[in-house]
């Protein structure tokens, strides 16, 4: 009887599995692991013979297995059941996922290096630049015992000593730690929230001497409450808490934001369409683009009598106009250099210029950002970086 | 392909079943074969035809050889086999020795001789090495020549062993080649072997391997001595688990198609000895040397000088085999000294030391031993040694090492307590006693489980205790199979350890 049941429960595992895999419909992307999955190999006399085609077909069954998204959990649920901590470079933090830090000193002396290099070749800029720490940093606390983190204080006491003395360096991380009780940082996100953002926003505003919008001005949001984020994509587990998408709105303003990249312009900070994809993040300005302009349509309103819209619409960079409306004055304009943590600031920042001219170095190769500057007629350049991400991207050479 | 992988579970191991157990036993041989072919070439297509050459050589040799023999012209049929040996051996050296010769040679000053740098066909000195046993088998007339090829490549190219062991030897499966039986029972059995295999290699040794992997690539103002002896013991799992693992899947794939492969590991490492250890480790292999290099060379009955030549030669070849490296040379005559210790002294005293520390003693060296394995370039070992042993500049321990000791220790006691016959012990008394049998009637119908032949009152009762077991069983089964299809189809770290064999 014990053979009888061992016999059927294996060979139903098998055939489950197997058959499961060829009835279910293959899927282009993961949702749940942000990323597109293999699909059937090509079959060619050449990709037989080279392995590629078993190689590719070996991806395409891994990928394609029925109950994926459950086996990738049961996995990673298993690691966290015998006490591994650390799954995919990500740590589980008492109820939160963190990423590890490990200081690239040479990438970062190479980033701080072309940073200081372009504010010591363009001395009639104001250069400000804003530095957030991780969740890693602010959340020391809560990460595993003995957990091997390199500190995110030591990597920005490093730059402060670094960092030319043309640039205004503002460091945001007292603030952040002494506000940790509160929904700053996604517990499934590498992001912060917008609470967080709202701290960088008013440390920001403060260095940069303008007067930050009040916080009760706002109409506060909870959008969604189902967010899973991409360090849970990384490490799913079963029973990872969701995280809640914030949007801070202020009703009394109107906006143009213009992707140039891309092509279209909406009249609003934040694209809700994202908030029913799988990465909700890029709600807050449609997520990463290589160029994109916002305008504040409420300030010119408030300043300029003789405002009308810009009507010349077009669809490609090349085409875009950029010349100065001489109504703009070059004060309440400015250009950000930023990675993704400044979507979530910037909707704040838009309050507080006519018009803010976006940059991302990873995506921008058009011009260096020194020749869009002077095009543009603008002198204030403001920095948003994490430090992650200085600590791993090699685009800086694109500002000049 | 390997064992480990999704496409051999859910694609590979159906297909085969299925054509296998509806094809007519006339042909189910030549099913195995096809098969066997397309599994051996789905990653290395080209060197199919290596392995049909040797095929071709060990089939006309052994005909040769056997018609010879028949007619008393020993002579003409030693020629023989040792052309089979010959010709077999020699492409296993070509491919496997070659590179690590030329590039020997020519570091010698002034000598230049073109470097041959070929990759290794997928199990070659397995497959070699069991062809060696046919043709030796043939004329020391421990099996009859097989006059079909079809059978010899059934039996050459039988993917369960194919490309990591166990080596089967001709006449182990020569009957069963031409009639064997496949039932339910055997089956059964053929599943609990095939899913604990695979449980040992893909929720064992894969995250063993994962350990190893990390700490050995530690820099050095991380590393620590601690961590150091943690590496080499998450090697030492790796190994086995790995290792055994794959003869686990190998005996059960075997027997689904009803051929029995005899037992390659034994619990090695519960040894008290290294002499036990080799008893007990890669039996297959350490029997292939004894059967067919040792005692053919004399063994040990012509004088003690002889002897030790001959145990030197047998653990220099052993090292040898498993790779073109003088780390395995090196590893195969540390073993040599240390048996050859055992042999002249050690091995009594063992005997009366306390187990623990005859225990102890063992696994030190075996680890030791698999430390030099593990390295194969000098200055990597050089290095793991000495930070083992505190002349690293390491410290003792720091705070990664506490934290490796929590993420990994409970991995590690599970791995231990795995390592030894106890869960096995366990199982067969927790099923026995479900089963409802007592020790005389377990030791009676262990060759013959047969629950329905019984007619008496009991029946039901010994059904319904079937029952549980059987759902007992399917449980930890069941648990296996999905967690190992989770870190598969996770792609979890899953490394093939036997590339260089």
């Amino acid at each position: 009887m014990r053979n009888r049941i061992t016999v059927t429960i294996f060979i139903l595992y098998i055939l489950v599995f197997a058959v499961g895999s060829i009835i279910a419909k293959d899927r282009i992307f993961s949702d749940m692991e942000n990323r597109n999955l293999a699909q059937f190999p090509e079959v060619s006399a050449k990709s037989v013979f080279s392995g590629d085609f078993s190689d590719g077909f070996e991806e395409y069954m891994s990928d394609q297995i029925i109950f994926k998204d459950f086996l990738v959990k049961l996995k990673v649920t298993e690691n966290k059941a015998l006490n591994q901590t650390y799954v995919n470079s990500i740590y589980f933090a008492d109820g939160r996922y963190i990423r590890d830090y490990k200081e690239n000193t040479a990438l970062i002396d190479k980033n701080v290096g072309f940073v200081n290099e372009f504010a010591e070749a363009n001395p009639d800029f104001n250069i400000t630049w804003l530095m957030v720490p991780n969740a890693c940093y602010v959340y020391e606390d809560s990460m595993p015992s003995y957990a091997d983190v390199d500190s995110q204080a030591a990597t920005i006491g490093h730059i402060k000593d670094y960092v030319s003395d043309k640039i205004d360096f503002v460091d945001v991380s007292d603030e952040l730690v002494s506000a940790k009780d509160d929904y700053i940082y996604y517990k499934t996100d590498h992001h912060w929230t917008m609470n967080g953002a709202y701290i960088g926003y008013k440390k920001l505003c403060e260095a940069l001497g303008r007067e930050p919008v009040e916080k009760d001005t706002y109409k506060i949001e909870v959008v969604r409450d189902d967010f899973l984020g991409t360090l849970y994509s990384d490490a799913p587990v079963f029973n990872a808490d969701t995280d809640e998408i914030i949007l801070y709105v202020n009703e009394n303003n109107s906006y143009t934001v213009d992707y140039i990249d891309k092509g279209f312009k909406q009249d609003s900070l934040y694209n809700y369409e994202k908030l029913d994809i799988k990465d909700k993040y890029q709600v807050y300005l449609d997520g990463n683009h290589a160029i994109i302009r916002i305008r504040n349509n409420s300030y010119l309103d408030a300043n300029k009598d003789n405002n009308k819209d810009d009507d010349s619409e077009s669809n490609s960079i090349a085409e875009i106009d950029y010349e100065v409306s001489d109504n703009i004055t070059s004060a309440n304009r400015v250009i950000i250099v930023k990675d993704s943590y400044a979507h979530s600031l910037l909707p704040l920042l838009a309050d507080n210029y006519e018009e803010i001219i976006v940059v991302d170095l990873r995506y921008y190769h058009e011009k260096t950002v020194s020749e869009l500057a002077h095009e543009e007629g603008i002198s204030d350049i403001i920095f948003i970086n994490n430090v992650d991400f200085i600590n791993s991207d090699d685009n800086f050479l694109w500002l000049m | 392909m390997l064992f480990s992988s999704i496409t051999f579970l859910f694609a590979f191991l159906p297909v085969v079943l299925l054509v296998y157990y509806i094809s007519p036993r006339a042909i189910k041989n030549f099913v195995l074969m096809v098969f066997s072919l397309l599994f051996y070439a789905w990653g290395e297509p080209k060197y199919v035809f290596v392995m049909l050459a040797s095929i071709i050589v060990g089939y006309v040799m052994g005909l040769l050889t056997d018609y010879y023999v028949n007619k008393e012209k020993i002579k003409a049929a030693k020629w023989m086999v040792a052309l089979a040996v010959i010709i077999n051996l020699g492409i296993l050296f070509f491919f496997k020795y070659m590179g690590f010769f030329t590039d020997n040679i020519n570091k010698i000053p002034h000598i230049h001789i073109k470097a041959v740098n070929l990759s290794l066909p997928l199990g070659i000195s397995f497959y070699t090495f069991q062809i060696l046993t046919y043709s030796v088998d043939v004329y020391r007339r421990t099996a009859k020549p097989q006059k079909n090829i079809i059978n010899l490549a059934t039996y050459i190219t039988l993917f369960p062993q194919l490309i990591a062991g166990p080596i089967v030897r001709y006449e182990t499966v020569a009957k069963q080649l031409e009639e064997r039986r496949e039932n339910v029972d055997d089956f059964g059995e053929c599943v609990r072997r095939f899913v604990t295999g695979l449980g040992k290699k893909v929720l064992i040794a894969n995250m063993a391997g994962e350990i190893f992997n990390t700490l050995s690539k530690l820099p050095k103002d991380q590393n620590t001595i601690v961590l150091s002896w943690i590496c080499s013991i998450a090697f030492t799992l790796q190994i086995y688990f790995d290792f055994s693992g794959y003869s686990d899947m190998a005996i059960g794939l075997g027997r689904m198609f009803g051929f029995k492969f005899l037992e390659n590991f034994n619990y090695p490492y519960i040894s008290k000895s290294l002499t036990e250890f080799w008893r007990r480790w890669h039996i297959s292999l350490s029997t292939w040397f004894r059967d067919y290099v040792y005692i053919p060379l004399g063994g040990n009955r012509k004088g003690t000088a002889k002897t030790y030549r001959n145990l030197f030669i047998v653990w220099f070849l052993t090292g040898f085999w498993h790779g073109a490296s003088w780390n395995f040379m090196i590893w195969g005559l540390y073993y040599f000294v240390l048996l050859v210790i055992e042999k002249v002294w050690l091995l009594k005293k063992l005997e009366k030391w306390p187990k623990l520390l005859a225990h102890l003693y063992a696994l030190f060296f075996i680890n030791f031993g698999w430390v030099i394995f593990a390295y194969d370039k000098f200055g990597e070992l050089k290095t793991a040694v000495r930070n083992m042993f505190g002349f690293g500049g390491l410290s003792l321990t720091n705070n990664y090492t506490v934290y490796i000791l929590l993420s990994y220790g409970l991995f590690l006691l599970i791995a231990f307590v795995a390592a030894t016959p106890y869960p096995r012990e366990l199982a067969v008394k927790l099923i026995a006693k479900l089963e409802g049998k007592s020790k005389e009637e377990d030791a009676g119908d262990k060759s013959n489980i047969n629950e329905e032949s019984g007619k008496n009152n009991g029946v039901k009762n010994v059904e319904r205790r079937g029952i549980a077991a059987g759902i007992l069983e399917a449980v930890f089964l069941l648990f296996v199979l999905l967690m190992s299809t989770a870190f598969l189809a996770s792609e979890a770290f899953n490394p093939f350890l036997y590339f260089r064999f």
